[in-house]
């Protein structure tokens, strides 16, 4: 008769073998004391490990990994925000800029919008007829676009101090 | 009250709900942290993976198929925390073979644990801290996570031929141990 190896005593335990196999098995128990014990000693083991507990997670590691979370998407959201007043602040430098080129090359303290536009449009096919003859003063142009720098500036510090005051009191509250 | 499915749960995470992820790490961090303790045989190093592995799950939500079952894909990412940890620290895991130096390690402690063990499951949950660590993970994943041989295999990375035997060589070592202590005997 073929030797009862472990293999099939485990499998004899999780329910996979055949009917042939079963019978062989239950033939060879009812002779074999040492594989007797083998096979009791294997079910107490697989009794055993189906009342294992699991441990617990050290205390307050939702709110951890939570908070990780949160803050990795917070500084998603504020390198997009920073991006965005950057993106800002340089078009308007880039307008500023040109608007005092035009300005300064003309000689005049009015810049004439429709020179300006005839300049991109011999690069870029794009009708600016409509801007043709709308003036303004030169001084008037560089305040109001600095002003807008300014505000722009201004706006970003303060919204990035009352975030970081938001976060601080999360910290406290949490 | 209806308790919500990973999925549906997943879904509402994906939806924007960020905060409901609260919920997974919730149902799975006991037995992930089990696992990784199991694994890395620390408990220091086993809560920094745990975290690191429901943020690199948060991270990939979106990659989840559905195909399998939440709990099979979960597992992947903490095995993988698990295992890139120990191949850091040269602590590799051998893929084939247990260690001989874990097994010895196991029978020369053996003594001392069943010594200190207050019953049979304590003397059971001792060793198995102490088994070779891919054996360890197989039992683990069988008993606590109740993942099916197929379902370890996929989350180990090995043939299902593979993670039976890993499994079985488990329960061989755990029965050898009980067989020298007559615990069996003693019980049935």
């Amino acid at each position: 008769m073929k030797k009862i190896t472990d293999e099939t005593l485990n499998d004899y335990i999780d329910g996979r073998l055949s009917i042939k196999k079963l019978n062989e098995i239950e033939n060879a128990l009812k002779n074999d004391e040492e594989l007797l014990e083998r096979l009791r000693a294997l079910q107490t083991v697989n009794k055993e490990l189906r009342l294992l507990k699991t441990e617990s997670a050290p205390f307050g590691i939702t709110e951890k990994i939570m908070n990780k979370i949160s803050a990795r998407t917070k500084s998603k959201q504020r390198s997009f925000f920073v991006a965005s007043v950057s993106a800002m602040g340089l078009l308007l430098a880039a307008a500023l800029g040109i608007l005092i080129y035009f300005g300064q090359n003309k000689g005049s303290d009015k810049v004439i919008f429709g020179e300006i536009f005839s300049f991109i449009k011999k690069r870029v096919p794009i009708n600016f007829s409509f801007v043709k003859n709308f003036t303004i003063s030169n001084d008037a142009i560089i305040a109001i676009a600095g002003f807008s720098l300014l505000l722009l500036i201004f706006f970003y510090f303060l919204l990035d101090s009352h975030k970081m005051f938001k976060d601080e009191l999360n910290r406290f509250t949490t | 009250m209806k308790k919500l499915s990973d999925i549906e749960i997943i879904d509402s995470v994906l939806r924007g709900n960020k905060n409901d992820y609260a919920l997974i790490v919730d149902r799975y961090k006991d037995k992930a942290f089990t696992l990784l303790k199991n694994m890395l045989k620390n408990k220091m190093e086993a809560e920094e993976a745990l975290m690191d592995a429901f943020i690199k799950a948060f991270n990939s939500l979106s990659s989840f198929r559905k195909e399998a079952r939440f709990s099979t894909w979960f597992y992947r990412i903490v095995f993988n925390t698990g295992a890139s940890i120990l191949a850091n620290k040269k602590r590799k895991i051998e893929l084939e073979m247990s260690s001989v130096d874990e097994l010895h390690n196991l029978k020369s402690t053996d003594a001392e644990t069943y010594a200190l063990s207050e019953n049979l499951n304590g003397y059971i949950q001792a060793t198995i801290e102490k088994l070779p660590v891919r054996y360890a993970i197989a039992i683990n994943l069988f008993y606590i996570d109740n993942l099916s041989l197929s379902e370890i295999s996929e989350v180990m990375d090995i043939s299902l031929v593979n993670a039976k035997t890993l499994l079985h060589r488990g329960r061989n070592l755990l029965r050898d141990l009980l067989i020298k202590h007559n615990y069996a005997e003693e019980l049935l």
